[in-house]
């Protein structure tokens, strides 16, 4: 299939140190220098940092999977999440910096530290998230007023707002897993983790740590993670700007984030259950004990709690596992 | 002198009993007493329990750190694998002794006491109920 004339443009940008001419691209590609120029404005829609200087041609000075703080501060349409961005070239864990900011009490409600690159922590191995370059590593700090035993809901909040964010800019029919996978297609997209510090009965903060498979090609992972995970670079063929689609989570996510401070938690899950692709399937969950528990997934109780109806007809109520929807044969 | 003696009779017989308060009023002379029965060794409202109702398991002098919430223990981080509590460390009260998941959302376990982690009663991986208890602790007696 012929590479298409925005592809060929952005190899042709990237594999070009300097500028590069208008006339040297529509001589290459074979259209119009218009067709070029007009091209060149699309990409700069998308997130392209793309340089243009007469006589001189265009010169590409970022794509979209850098992060930019400049960037999201002028794309922000949020009041409380991400007026605060720390951005870091690569971090062992957003989570654990975040962490670390948040015993601080000075920094804000809703600062975010976000890093091209996690290196993760030592030594771990096998089924933990890999977080490549081109993917979003984000984690926020909130101290949201609800009881410690609420704090699920905010990370329920946090898939939908991905959910929405992900649907919106790029059509792809992605849905949640519970309690809070980003899936499409039957493979990973991205998770959700969060970290809480809490006395009995009130939240000191929240550390809601996402991570999303962006613009990352299969061939970076690992083969035996290619089976289960997808990124949006593979579903859709091209990359998409991490700072819109950062920008876009924030948005949603501060709209659920009022819903739980208004202590409306049943519209949270209503929302969760509009995206998921668990309730009603038959599922096995892989318990952290090292057993299994298997039957329907009947619904979520009011903490997100998995009501899973076994064969027996008993109903267990799962708050951890690794869940895996069970291919019925048609 | 007889008043001394009076109020110290009054103590040494309520000594005896439960008595809590007591006011006595005589010839233009009043003595308020009042105590606390017995205070059960720093109970911090719903934090902790010191008493091992839940787990047959520990002796009943000794105290026992509770699950906060419902979830899945870990004494050792799954994740960041940083080891909390192991038998025989010293803890403070304030200090970080496990960490209880659920919905992917990891909440520290503060011990309320001081002591020596005598048992840890709930293996990594297992699920907690809440109230639950989850270490148990010998007291540095002062």
């Amino acid at each position: 299939m012929r590479e298409s004339i925005r592809d060929s443009l952005i190899t042709a940008l990237h594999d070009t140190k300097g500028y590069l001419s208008g006339e040297v691209i529509s001589n290459r590609l074979g259209v119009s220098r218009t067709a070029v120029w007009k091209q060149v404005q699309r990409l700069k829609k998308e997130g392209y940092h793309i340089l243009t200087v007469r006589r001189k041609g265009y010169r590409l000075l970022s794509s979209p999977r850098d992060l930019f703080e400049g960037e999201i501060s002028r794309l922000l349409e949020t009041s409380l999440l991400g007026r605060d961005i720390r951005l870091y070239k690569e971090l062992a864990s957003t989570n654990a910096k975040a962490i670390e900011l948040a015993r601080d009490s000075e920094i804000r409600e809703g600062t975010f530290v976000i890093a091209n690159l996690q290196r993760g922590g030592k030594g771990r191995l096998g089924r933990h998230w890999l977080s490549l370059p081109g993917g979003l590593w984000a984690s926020g700090i909130l101290r949201p007023g609800i009881l410690p035993q609420q704090a699920p809901l905010v990370t329920f909040a946090a898939a939908v707002a991905i959910t929405r964010a992900i649907r919106e800019m790029t059509n792809l029919e992605v849905s949640i897993k519970w309690p809070n996978d980003i899936f499409y297609n039957g493979r990973k997209l991205g998770g959700i983790l969060s970290e809480i510090e809490s006395e009995a009965a009130n939240i000191h903060f929240l550390v809601l740590g996402f991570g999303l498979n962006v613009n990352i090609r299969m061939s970076k992972f690992p083969q035996p993670l290619r089976a289960q995970a997808t990124s949006v670079y593979r579903e859709l063929k091209k990359e998409i700007s991490l700072n819109v689609l950062f920008v876009k989570i924030l948005k949603q996510l501060e709209s659920l984030y009022e819903l739980i401070q208004d202590k409306q938690f049943e519209s949270i899950l209503d929302s969760w259950k509009e995206y998921n692709c668990t309730l009603g399937e038959q599922v096995s969950v892989a318990l952290p004990d090292g057993s299994e528990a298997t039957g329907v997934a009947l619904d979520v109780n009011q903490s997100g709690a998995l009501m899973l109806k076994t064969v027996n007809g008993q109903i267990k109520t799962i708050t951890s596992g690794d869940l895996s929807i069970v291919q019925v044969a048609a | 002198m007889q008043t001394k003696e009076n109020v110290k009779n009054i103590i040494s017989l309520i000594g005896k009993t439960d008595i809590t308060e007591l006011i006595w009023e005589q010839d233009g002379l009043r003595i308020d007493i009042s105590r606390e029965l017995s205070p059960p060794a720093e109970v911090k409202a719903e934090e902790s329990r010191p008493v091992a109702g839940n787990t047959p398991q520990a002796a009943a002098t000794n105290p026992v750190i509770d699950a906060p919430i419902v979830g899945t223990f870990y004494s050792t981080h799954p994740k960041s694998k940083q080891v909390y509590a192991l038998r025989g460390l010293k803890v403070d009260a304030g200090q970080v002794v496990g960490v209880i998941e659920a919905m992917k959302v990891y909440r520290e376990v503060f011990s309320p006491f001081s002591g020596i982690i005598v048992d840890i009663l709930v293996a990594d991986g297992q699920p907690v109920m809440y109230a639950q208890g989850l270490i148990e602790l010998r007291q540095n007696l002062a």
